[in-house]
């Protein structure tokens, strides 16, 4: 059974930083009506019985081949790191990292 | 009532593949020029996308096997999303919702006693790529800037999670290291936490005074098993020490300080955190099949637990002699490899332990780099046996053997206890020489005037003391006694 | 010799046979392109020198008798966001907009080997987000058949350019209707195949799950022989089926004697523009008169529910591909104090306003609650919609559907009603959710010469027959003539 949701500034805060994009405020209402108006498109699936459904897979015909574990060297890197914008030597180089949920902290594993 | 320490543990492996997970990289990136091991697809290239490693699944199946798991048909992998420097394609291929193993136990010992960890499950994942601090002080605060590198970004690890199955640092020590040895057994991967191979973050939290679990912190950046001794002390004694005062505990990650030996809190609170995990459609559900699970399961190895029982049964060792070793799957086989040169176990299990172990530590190698091969030990075991070497001279061939890398033959020659036993006209031309050294004895003897025959036991003790006890001691007695009279 | 109103098929046989060159063959096309382009703007990259080298290439070739490729000397075009080795990449955003990839996208590769000649790379709207053209960074393209009109899209530069004789093939990706959306637009013939049939190896991506290669040809056999080339397994695209194809081109035309094809009914025809009505009409004549036997068939769920499934679906994927840029290995980068700001900024500076509006709602979409709320549940319609067709392809051979409720918009309808462009995917979209093969079809023109297409789908790999189907109305309904685009006067870009 679908929920009726509605997305609003609070969230649309939150996902501003899941997805490092910056919006200025007076563009808030247009995209929470864009979700919103998607959001209630969506609810009309709650007059379908899904619940003996699997989410969606592929049907496969024929399964691709494994790949094999043999290395292969890859010939473009220099050409790659050339037009990397941040090229430091052999490294890319990043700015002090803060993360981006505002917290100072190490990678996840 | 006393608060319980409860623990689980993540232990991710780096599995022994030859190319990484999603990418025909060369996984052997330790000491490469950084960027060097890199391709379009793990450095996020707009239009590549991933190919799963066929090798990776089948270690990974096979260390699910080890654990007792249940092998699952159909298998899938998730994105889990979150934007950092050392993660290209700002999500992690990862296996959430159906990973490749679940539901197993380990059977550890700690404490005196045998106790059944559970497994919840197993799961492949990509690695992350490496950042290079340039105020290295080994934390991340108040660098300038950083570097990356993505030679070990996309490498396949198998991430184990246990069940909050723990109650002491002894007990999670006891699993790290009976999952470190089925990684090795299995030859899936190093195991090494110094290099990386196996890392662990630990889960732990306190009991209620009802029973139940309490609030759950987790410790990262562990690097050795001694600090996940002392982190595991330090943590749990630093939650009693907050509830005694009346303090409350929040669900955070920390951070293990080495140098300082505290855990310190991330400041960033996991729980606000949506990693948004979804299905990958950019790569095929992987079908890992009964037929496909059975050849598998047929290639195993023995395990180490089995190994352990049947030295005790087969070979009437010891329980503390057969754990020596089975400890690597090395080491049991080459002591196994010795046996069936004909050697007695316990004189095998016994030289191991002693002769064998003293001199690994002394030159620091492993049984792996034991120049003395097996066969070679178990020939000089028999030897012993045989009484054609004693003791004192086998240990001194072992030495030469494996100091000069000779065979066996030629070290019995350059101790010169060539031949083995000293017998015949050998033993006749040193009884001769000993009887020319001491003509007085010789003399008394001769004359009948040694009636209470200490002047031959003499004459023999010092025979034997010639021939450095490689003659037999009657066949000493009888041939003097023969060339006195 | 007006090589530009040759078909594909036509120029390669004339190249094989020493009638004429391919170097002669893409000269022509080349100074077409220069003289009219800048009317319309379908080309945003030309690479004439690789072009030339390649021809000459397949000259050489045909000069030693081995130049037997199926589509010898063929010139042809691919969306910007096909990676293309040395040639910029740019998906027509500023993100990518000095991007040069050092490899070809496997369908590239594989139209090349087919000794086809590519020329250049053609407009779209930005990261294929759009069915109009016009939110591309190197401006709008043009309908060529009304240049008050939108081309459709987001693979708008591919079908106005074959439309305008620029190229007999063009390639375009098609995620809720990309390729075919813009060849209705433009009066030509476009093709989804089933998911699975190309290779997606290459191409940057939208959405992985809906994306696939398609074709744009203005004949179907062209198209069948396109389908011939690309078609194919790929080690470098496990989502790409292994099974092996039949000839597409034989089996296109196998004709449709016997076959039972199904109209569909039961949407709302008054919101429609009425010629595209009749051209469904017409088309189910066509199939009678050639030996068919017409049903109707319903589809509840799918007309009920496809558009805001293909939203779901589309939205969430697309915040997580294009999470990737962060403008530090390759693309837009901005300066910033920390890490998170630099992400921010070369995201905002290098996205457009709509593309970053997108990543905004997929994001929404997949965040706690939402996904088990409103994603979840959209997978598992996604399904059902999949399994409505997988029934009604045991009836039937054949679907024929509008591909497009309207005929083309006229310029700048995106900002004055955007709604009714969202809605414009609902016919189309379905094939991508279900992964079925779709063909666009031209069946003719209105009376102030707009393009009516119509929609042709089949079940999943049944691609071969939906060519026999499409081939069976383009004989009765003929090909669409080259888009006079000449009228306008010569722009030498
Ligand atoms: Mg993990
Ligand atoms: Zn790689």
């Amino acid at each position: 059974m679908i929920k009726k949701m509605e997305m609003d500034e609070v969230r649309l805060r939150e996902v501003l930083g899941f997805s490092c994009i910056g919006l200025p405020e007076e563009e808030y209402p247009e995209v929470l009506d864009r979700v919103n108006s998607v959001l209630r498109m969506c609810d009309e699936m709650q007059e379908l019985d899904s619940s003996n459904v699997s989410p969606f897979e592929w049907d496969v015909k024929k399964a691709p081949e494994r790949r094999e574990d043999r290395p292969v060297v890859w010939e473009g890197r220099d050409h790659f790191l050339d037009q990397a914008p941040v090229r430091d030597g052999d490294f890319f180089h990043v700015p002090r990292i803060i993360a981006i949920d505002g917290s100072e902290t190490e990678g996840d594993e | 009532m006393k608060r319980e320490p409860v623990i689980g543990l993540e232990i991710h492996l780096q599995l022994k593949t030859k190319t990484k997970l999603f990418c025909g990289c060369s996984s052997d990136y330790i000491g490469a020029i950084p960027n060097t091991n890199v391709c379009p697809v793990c450095l996020a290239v707009p239009g590549t996308l991933p190919i799963l490693n066929d090798h990776a699944v089948e270690l990974a199946v096979k260390t699910g096997l080890g654990l007792h798991c249940s092998i699952c048909d159909n298998t899938r992998f998730h994105r889990k999303h979150y934007f950092y420097a050392d993660l290209p394609k700002a999500y992690q291929i990862t296996q959430y919702e159906h990973p490749i193993a679940v539901k197993g136990y380990v059977d550890i010992f700690a404490g005196g006693k045998e106790k059944r960890v559970r497994v919840h499950h197993l799961h492949l994942e990509e690695d992350a790529g490496k950042l290079v601090h340039p105020t290295s002080d080994g934390r991340l605060t108040g660098a300038s800037y950083s570097l990356v590198d993505y030679n070990r970004g996309g490498m396949p690890l198998s991430e184990i999670v246990s069940e909050p199955d723990m109650n002491s640092a002894e007990e999670a020590i006891a699993y790290i290291t009976q999952i470190r040895q089925l990684a090795r057994y299995l030859d899936v991967s190093d195991g090494e936490m110094e290099s990386g191979s196996l890392r662990v973050d630990v889960n732990v939290s306190l009991t209620r005074p009802d029973g139940s679990l309490g609030t759950r912190v987790e410790i990262k950046n562990i690097n050795s098993l001694t600090s996940i001794e002392r982190a595991l002390e330090y943590e749990i004694a630093r939650q009693n020490k907050v509830l005694d005062e009346g303090g409350h505990l929040a669900q955070e990650t920390r951070l293990w300080d080495d140098v300082a030996g505290v855990t310190r809190s991330m400041r960033s609170k996991e729980g606000d955190r949506d990693y948004r995990y979804y299905v990958e459609m950019d790569l095929a559900p992987i079908s890992a099949g009964p037929e496909y699970v059975r050849k598998i399961r047929e290639s195993l190895p023995e395990m180490p637990w089995d190994k352990r029982e049947r030295f005790i049964s087969e070979y009437s060792l010891s329980p503390e002699e057969s754990l020596h070793l089975t400890e690597q799957r090395e080491t049991a086989d080459y002591f196994e490899a010795c046996v069936s040169e004909g050697a007695p176990p316990a004189k095998c299990a016994n030289w191991m332990r002693m002769e064998v172990q003293r001199m690994l530590h002394d030159y620091g190698i492993g049984i792996n780099n034991f120049p003395v091969p097996s066969a070679e030990l178990g020939k000089l075991i028999i030897k012993v046996e045989k009484r054609e070497l004693s003791n004192t001279q086998a240990k001194d061939v072992l030495a030469v053997m494996a100091e000069k890398k000779t065979s066996l033959e030629d070290a019995v020659r350059i101790c010169g206890v060539s031949g083995g036993k000293i017998t015949g006209t050998a033993l006749e031309e040193a009884v001769m020489k000993i009887f020319d050294s001491e003509p007085e004895a010789v003399k008394t003897i001769r004359e009948g005037n040694d009636k209470k025959g200490a002047k031959v036991k003499f004459l023999q003790g010092l025979v034997m003391r010639e021939t450095r006890g490689s003659a037999d001691p009657a066949e000493v007695a009888s041939l003097v006694n023969s060339m006195l009279h | 010799m007006e090589f530009y109103k040759l078909s594909a098929l036509e120029i390669a046989e004339g190249v094989k046979n020493g009638k004429w060159t391919a170097s002669e063959v893409l000269s022509a096309h080349l100074e077409r392109i220069k003289k009219y382009d800048g009317n319309i703007n379908s080309v945003v990259t030309l690479s004439e020198e690789s072009a030339q080298r390649e021809a000459e290439e397949i000259d050489r070739m045909s000069a030693d008798g081995r130049a037997q490729r199926p589509l010898a000397g063929v010139p042809f075009l691919v969306k910007d966001n096909f990676c293309t080795e040395g040639i910029r990449t740019t998906c027509c955003s500023k993100m990518l907009s000095d991007w040069i990839p050092d490899y070809d996208a496997t369908a590239v590769r594989r139209m090349k080997a087919a000794g086809a000649v590519l020329m250049g790379k053609t407009n779209m709207d930005e990261f294929a987000m759009g069915s109009t053209t016009e939110s591309s960074i190197f401006g709008p393209t043009l309908n060529p058949r009304d240049f008050d009109r939108v081309p459709g899209g987001s693979s708008g530069g591919s079908a106005a350019a074959v439309a305008a004789g620029f190229c007999p093939i063009a390639l375009g990706s098609d995620t809720g209707g990309s390729v075919r959306q813009p060849s209705a637009f433009c009066g030509v013939q476009g093709m989804k195949p089933s998911y699975g049939q190309i290779s997606r190896y290459g191409i940057v991506a939208y959405a992985s799950s809906l994306d696939q290669v398609g074709p744009i040809t203005r004949n179907i056999g062209d198209m069948a022989a396109a389908m011939e080339v690309l078609a194919g397994p790929d080690s470098n695209d496990t989502t790409c089926d292994a099974y092996e194809r039949p000839s597409f081109s034989e089996a296109s035309l196998a004709g449709i004697e016997g076959k039972k094809i199904a109209v569909l009914t039961g949407y709302d025809t008054d919101s429609m523009d009425r010629p595209l009505i009749e051209a469904i009409e017409k088309s189910a004549d066509y199939c009678r008169s050639a030996g068919a036997e017409i049903i109707e068939a319903q589809l509840p769920i799918t007309m009920k529910h496809a558009v805001a499934c293909y939203y779901m679906v589309a939205l969430g994927d697309a915040s997580s591909k294009l999470a990737c840029y962060d403008g530090m290995r390759y693309g837009h980068h901005a300066e910033g104090r920390n890490l998170a700001e630099m992400y921010k900024k070369s995201r905002n500076q290098g996205f457009g306003k709509e593309v970053r509006k997108r990543i905004l709602i997929g994001t929404c979409i997949l965040t706690r609650g939402y996904y088990e709320n409103y994603y979840v549940p959209a997978t598992k319609v996604r399904q059902m919609i999949a399994d409505e067709y997988a029934e009604l392809f045991k009836k039937v051979d054949a679907l024929i559907c509008p591909i497009s409720p309207a005929l083309p918009y006229k310029k700048g309808l995106v900002e004055e009603d955007p709604v009714r462009i969202y809605l414009g995917d609902a016919f189309s979209s379905i094939a991508n959710l279900a992964g079925l093969p779709s063909i666009s079809l031209n069946v003719g023109f209105t009376e102030k010469g707009l393009p009516a297409n119509v929609q042709l789908m089949g079940p999943r790999f049944g691609d071969a027959g939906l060519l026999a189907l499409a081939r069976s109305i383009e004989n009765k309904a003929g090909c669409p003539s080259i888009a006079e685009i000449e009228k306008k006067g010569e722009c030498r870009i």
